[in-house]
């Protein structure tokens, strides 16, 4: 290609190169001021780090819980998405395979339900029946783990199986018929057969999820009162009504958020990239 | 083959779990928003059946149609300012050859942070009336008089967080049309570039109408998601400076959760997903007609 064609690339590259710093800059902007001492931060925010301190990081770990909220974030995130995926894989398979066409069909209409309706629409309603899932089920949720896990696999569900049923159908169909020939159940199929070749779906469906769950902030705030089972989202939003003069605090707070999630990013990009957009082309 | 597919228990086992689930923590509450949306209910007694009494007086609430203004406004916003620079970038990005996975990732990282981690960094980082980086900039040219509290003013509050919400969300649309862009193939661009068209000429004639699938399924992500809009309001402002930048959401959970009208709220949550047909129904309609041209 010709020389002007090389100066249209440096022109290309120049407007990309602006927007990745509107992209990046105010995450570096509280990246670098959670390194300084409060008074640096207000007479020069702008300026590189002076005086180098953790003491914010410290400060926030030992007094605002952060370590409490990380655990509880990793422990529903975890519990959520793993249950998800199992039950969205089964009952993808079932839907894929077993001909009962009419259920089928139905089943599929009522979970595309909740890709349509906003899951907002029904919150009212579920905080006050979360309240008193005790008088229906006989033991309390409210105020447990299982007030967000139970939810977030709910809401988890449709998305799942619509990924994983699409990659399912497109599975050839030799491999369980010779493993029927061979003797092996509907179960034996599905553990020892279509689990471990879905795997690779499976998993970007899992990490879609634990994304999502790790994320989510209003059920988080409004299912549980308890500040010793507060999730990192939600624990946040309260570092900014909290910290708000508190410069540097906060944004320590923030990185602890941050900085996990963008390293397992940074490792597992493709993967993320790749789960996250081809679920809502499908949806 | 078939015998064993056709397995009655099986089919429960597999299915059961997730439809007991979801029948109890959605379609349950779902049913419910509907009953109660008829009726007068503070949360905690008995509702009771009240007819359209709620409606009514949601025709009459000012609120609820100023805070469908403001959902009108993300919609408006996503159409006209992101998805330019949405179809820009993912243009631009499938021209260079260098760098392009670079600017993939980094522009896809703000989709996987959390709401309140957005609001925290535009909301101090951006918008602080004091360490915030605009009013600095704004001091430093002399353009002091334009600084302001961002998020208090009531001439500034929803344009700041319409531009946070945009820095949030527009790189996972940019890697979604990305990926159409690559799908053209190499030939039509290298025949159009030996028939001297440039590059904004094949970005209009060939790219954009090539993509048109794509660019569908984006307008119609964003006006869904534009009505159901609720964290990033919630978490910068709460709907305030006085109810200013309030969303159908945002509105239904003050009225639902702090002034304990359930029954109402429950109104206002149908009036959203009548919208929310609407809007995308007339969204579906045009972008079909736009394709049969």
């Amino acid at each position: 290609m010709g020389k002007e064609s090389k100066r249209g690339g440096m022109y290309i590259h120049a407007v990309l190169m602006g927007y990745v710093i509107i992209t990046l800059y105010p995450l570096y902007w509280a990246f670098q001021n959670s390194f300084k001492r409060h008074v640096d931060i207000i007479v020069s925010p702008f300026m590189p780090v002076k005086h180098f301190t953790l003491q914010n990081y410290v400060d926030v770990w030992k007094t605002s819980h952060v370590n409490v909220y990380l655990i509880n974030s990793l422990i529903v995130s975890s519990i959520s998405s793993a249950a998800t995926v199992i039950m969205a894989a089964m009952a993808s398979y079932a839907l894929v395979r077993i001909p009962y066409r009419k259920w089928n069909r139905g089943i599929m209409s009522i979970l595309l339900l909740a890709i349509m309706v906003p899951g907002a629409t029904i919150l009212v309603p579920l905080y006050s029946f979360v309240r008193k899932f005790e008088q229906y089920f006989g033991f309390q949720i409210y105020d447990t783990y299982l007030s967000l896990i139970l939810p977030y696999v709910t809401f988890g569900l449709a998305i799942s199986v619509v990924i994983i049923k699409a990659f399912m159908s497109s599975m050839p169909r030799e491999l369980e018929e010779a493993a029927v020939m061979d003797g092996l159940s509907i179960y034996g199929l599905f553990f020892r057969i279509v689990f471990p070749l879905t795997l690779p779906a499976l998993v970007s469906v899992f990490i879609v999820n634990y994304l999502n769950n790790w994320n989510e902030f209003i059920m988080a705030n409004l299912l549980l009162s308890k500040e010793s089972l507060r999730t990192l989202a939600v624990g946040v939003a309260a570092f900014k009504d909290m910290l708000n003069t508190n410069y540097g605090g906060l944004f320590a707070a923030t990185m602890y958020s941050v900085i996990p999630v963008v390293v397992v990013y940074i490792i597992l990009q493709d993967k993320i990239i790749e789960g996250l957009t081809s679920g809502s082309m499908k949806g | 083959m078939i015998r064993t597919y056709r397995n009655p228990l099986a089919y429960l086992i597999f299915i059961v779990p997730t439809l007991f689930l979801y029948g109890v923590f959605y379609l349950f509450p779902l049913s419910s928003t509907i009953t109660y949306a008829f009726s007068d209910w503070d949360g905690l007694s008995k509702p009771v059946f009240n007819g359209l009494d709620n409606f009514h007086r949601a025709l009459r609430d000012e609120q609820i149609w100023k805070s469908l203004i403001n959902n009108l406004a993300f919609t408006g916003f996503a159409l006209l300012i992101q998805l330019p620079i949405i179809l820009g970038a993912a243009v631009l990005i499938s021209e260079v050859r260098r760098l392009s996975g670079f600017y993939k990732t980094t522009f896809f990282m703000p989709a996987i942070l959390s709401t309140p981690v957005v609001a925290v960094l535009w909301s101090f980082v951006v918008f602080h009336p004091e360490i915030g980086v605009l009013n600095l900039v704004l001091r430093r040219i002399g353009l002091e008089s334009w600084s302001r509290a961002w998020l208090a003013d009531d001439h500034t509050a929803l344009l700041s967080i319409l531009v946070a919400n945009a820095w949030a969300s527009v790189g996972f649309y940019v890697v979604l049309a990305l990926a159409a862009v690559y799908g053209i193939s190499r030939e039509i661009h290298e025949a159009a570039q030996v028939d001297g068209a440039s590059f904004f000429q094949r970005a209009w004639w060939i790219t954009i109408p090539m993509i048109r699938p794509v660019i569908s399924v984006i307008i119609l992500l964003k006006v869904a998601g534009s009505l159901k809009t609720l964290d990033i309001v919630m978490v910068m402002t709460g709907g305030g400076p006085a109810g200013l930048t309030d969303v159908l959401a945002t509105y239904m959970y003050r009225v639902g959760f702090q002034y304990q009208e359930s029954g109402y709220a429950n109104t206002i949550a149908l009036i959203m997903v009548v919208f929310t047909v609407i809007l995308t129904g007339i969204t579906k309609y045009v972008s079909k007609k736009l394709e049969e041209v």
